[in-house]
């Protein structure tokens, strides 16, 4: 699973300016009585019964904080997390599960070098080996100060890290 | 992401803007969709921004002026327009809820995105606080909408193809007591409120039970609040 997870090609868009606040989704029905939510103190429960009992499935981290998982189906999940100062997050890791959150893979993706401030970031698959990263910027140290948006593009492959590439438009 | 090439991707925020990318996010395009109709509410929206720009435009240098002018004149049109992430049923075809201030507008599209159509609108929505967003969940072709509280349970509005609802008693967004909902089916769902519960219903809104989650759960299966 972790090599395959490795193998992986992650999509990061970084995104200046307009938005105030990161609010990931907090819950999810997936399918009939199964779902999940964020808890008290930011954990991910998990229901098999319509939120009769809630099972905590949160990643194990180290001070990371955890944001909403993206879950593809009743097994696949991931969770970005988060490292630093709330506003100054510049460190990433993600959390992969295949077995909803019996075992999590964390895999610590080489992001571009940070010139921002990361408030809060999102993910979501397509399916096991595709995904975005969508990380989100204050407005106060954009790229080029007009509120224009700048998205960073990258793949993370075991020792073989592509180039950042950048693109931006107004 | 609907697949490795094609995502869509929605900013938070009281404007929250659309954008697709069809080439794995090399590049994104903004997505701008009209609203069918013009409210009283859109009208004073688009006026107040006139009067910022004017009186923006009039503090400044008239070389700042002339510049902010040139920029301006580059920025998508000023729509007041909060978009939901698009649901798919299949790669072509799918729907978005565009709100606007007064109106909602559900769009159909049924070429991946390329085009959209308005399908379904609710207008008479209430002006609320800036932010607020009126939740809102399309499944099985039933576009369900958040309504008014009703001795402490949500009241779910559902709208078939081609609705058109006039409803001057849709409450402005904050009074509507649903921040966030998540349906499978037009009957099962969860709704979360703006007073802290997760609520499931497995009859369209009919009854609803009290699902959140004790505080303490740690690893351990633990019950809800009830």
């Amino acid at each position: 699973m972790r090599k395959q997870i490795l193998r992986m090609l992650c999509v990061a868009g970084i995104l200046f300016g307009l938005a105030e606040t990161a609010s990931a989704r907090g819950f999810q029905l997936l399918a009939p009585n199964v779902g999940w939510t964020i808890g008290y103190e930011q954990r991910i429960l998990w229901t098999t019964d319509d939120g009769r009992h809630w099972k905590d499935i949160t990643p194990p981290s180290k001070d990371g904080s955890g944001g909403a998982p993206f879950f593809l189906d009743r097994q696949r999940g991931w969770v970005l997390l988060a490292y630093g100062e709330p506003g100054v997050r510049k460190d990433f890791d993600l959390a992969v599960t295949d077995n909803t959150g019996a075992a999590w893979s964390v895999i610590h993706p080489i992001l571009p070098p940070a010139d921002h401030f990361v408030r809060g970031g999102q993910v979501a698959f397509a399916d096991s080996l595709h995904g975005w990263m969508a990380l989100q910027a204050g407005m106060s140290v954009g790229v080029n100060g007009q509120g224009c948006y700048s998205r960073l593009r990258m793949a993370v492959k075991p020792g073989n890290p592509s180039t950042p590439k950048r693109s931006g438009q107004c | 992401m609907l697949t490795p090439q094609l995502g869509w991707l929605v900013e938070d925020g009281a404007n929250a803007a659309l954008f697709v990318t069809r080439d794995g996010a090399k590049t994104w395009q903004r997505v701008l969709l009209e609203s069918p109709v013009k409210t009283e509410q859109m009208k004073e929206s688009e006026h107040q921004y006139q009067d910022w720009k004017q009186k923006f435009q009039a503090a400044m240098s008239p070389d700042e002026a002339k510049y902010a002018s040139r920029w301006m004149s580059h920025q998508p049109p000023m729509l007041f327009a909060a978009y939901d992430l698009p649901t798919f049923t299949d790669l072509e075809h799918g729907y978005v809820c565009v709100k606007y201030p007064g109106v909602a507008v559900l769009f159909e599209t049924s070429d991946g995105g390329v085009t959209w159509r308005p399908d379904r609108i609710v207008t008479g929505i209430q002006p609320g606080r800036s932010g607020t967003i009126e939740p809102s969940a399309i499944v099985d072709s039933t576009w369900i909408l958040g309504r008014a509280l009703q001795k402490g349970l949500p009241v779910l509005s559902k709208l078939g193809p081609h609705a058109q609802v006039a409803d001057n008693t849709m409450p402005p967004p904050e009074a509507s007591g649903i921040s966030e909902m998540s349906f499978i089916t037009a009957r099962q769902g969860w709704v979360f409120t703006f007073s802290g519960r997760l609520l499931a219903t497995e009859d369209g809104g009919t009854t609803w039970t009290d699902i959140t989650p004790a505080r303490q759960v740690r690893g351990a299966v633990s019950s809800t609040l009830r």
